[in-house]
């Protein structure tokens, strides 16, 4: 997977994480409402809620950022996951939501995909699990940003992600 | 064959290990465990965990370790008085009432007890054979 320039990308999920990490303390996770308490300033924006209604059931977004937002038509508040097109970064963004629930864990992975506009974009994400009585998951915090690859770096990320496991 | 990789990054506090995070990239994994050395956390490690999906087995392996606690000190990290003590399971262990202490007596003292012990023993075989000797005269 081809590297976000100057670590932008992680500088996001290392920001994010250390909030959560710092909200959580010795729990195993923290409350939501003491991770926004945090000053998360500009990253706000690239950050999303998902809440866990049952177990089993598929999440709903409770809160989008305006950056994630900005590549909708129709706000996916109150919507399952599902309903997200699969070109935007918010589809990619929530793809670890199913191993979070499962490990209890907060989950980083990178990627990329092909944007409504036919560019190839490269994604870093993480899924972070918030809870309100300290046992069970309630909600999933997470956060993304993204890049487009510039027309001649697709071939090289192309190259890249052929190579072997 | 597909093998899927993730990295786990671990750290100590307080004499407790737990997993923080995990990563599908093993540089951010890295550099994650170093920013977390310090303060309260006097060690972190990176644990690659591959899963061959043929064979469904997991092999885990420490890519990175650090840790602020000096190389001299040997043994483990001493437990501070305030750390629980694991509560021991009710009825997974036979007890039995610990045996008494005897002293061994010194050398000297067990050498004469056993010449007491052979002496008395020669003398009461020596009163029975004499009257045994009576008797069959």
């Amino acid at each position: 997977m081809q590297e976000m320039p100057n670590g932008q990308d992680r500088r996001l999920v290392f920001q994010l994480l250390h909030h959560w990490r710092e909200a959580r303390g010795e729990r195993l996770f923290p409350k939501l409402c003491e991770v926004y308490e945090r000053p998360l300033g500009e990253i706000l924006v690239n950050t999303f809620e998902l809440t866990i209604s049952e177990p089993g059931e598929e999440p709903l977004f409770a809160r989008i950022g305006e950056a994630l937002q900005a590549e909708l038509d129709i706000s996916l508040v109150a919507q399952p996951i599902s309903k997200v097109p699969r070109t935007s970064l918010l589809a990619h963004a929530v793809r670890p939501h199913k191993r979070v629930l499962k490990r209890g864990l907060p989950i980083c992975i990178g990627g990329d995909f092909t944007n409504a506009s036919g560019r190839l974009v490269l994604f870093r994400t993480i899924v972070m699990p918030v809870s309100e009585d300290g046992v069970r998951i309630a909600a999933l915090l997470g956060g993304a940003n993204e890049r487009i690859c510039e027309p001649g770096e697709r071939a090289a990320v192309a190259a890249a992600d052929s190579q072997p496991t | 064959m597909a093998i899927l990789r993730a990295y786990e990054v671990h750290t100590r506090e307080n004499n407790k290990w737990r997993i923080e995070a995990i990563f599908d990239d093993k540089d951010v994994a890295l550099d994650h465990a170093k920013s977390l050395i310090g303060g309260t956390v006097d060690t972190a490690r990176v644990v690659e965990e591959t899963l061959d999906t043929k064979t469904d087995k997991y092999i885990s392996k420490v890519v990175f370790r650090d840790t602020t606690i000096p190389l001299t000190q040997k043994g483990p990290a001493p437990v501070p008085a305030s750390a629980p003590v694991a509560p021991r399971k009710p009825g997974g262990w036979k007890t039995r009432s610990p045996s008494p202490i005897t002293k061994r007596p010194d050398p000297i003292r067990r050498v004469m007890l056993y010449i007491a012990g052979f002496g008395g023993g020669c003398v009461g075989l020596a009163v029975s054979l004499a009257y045994f000797l009576d008797f069959v005269r």
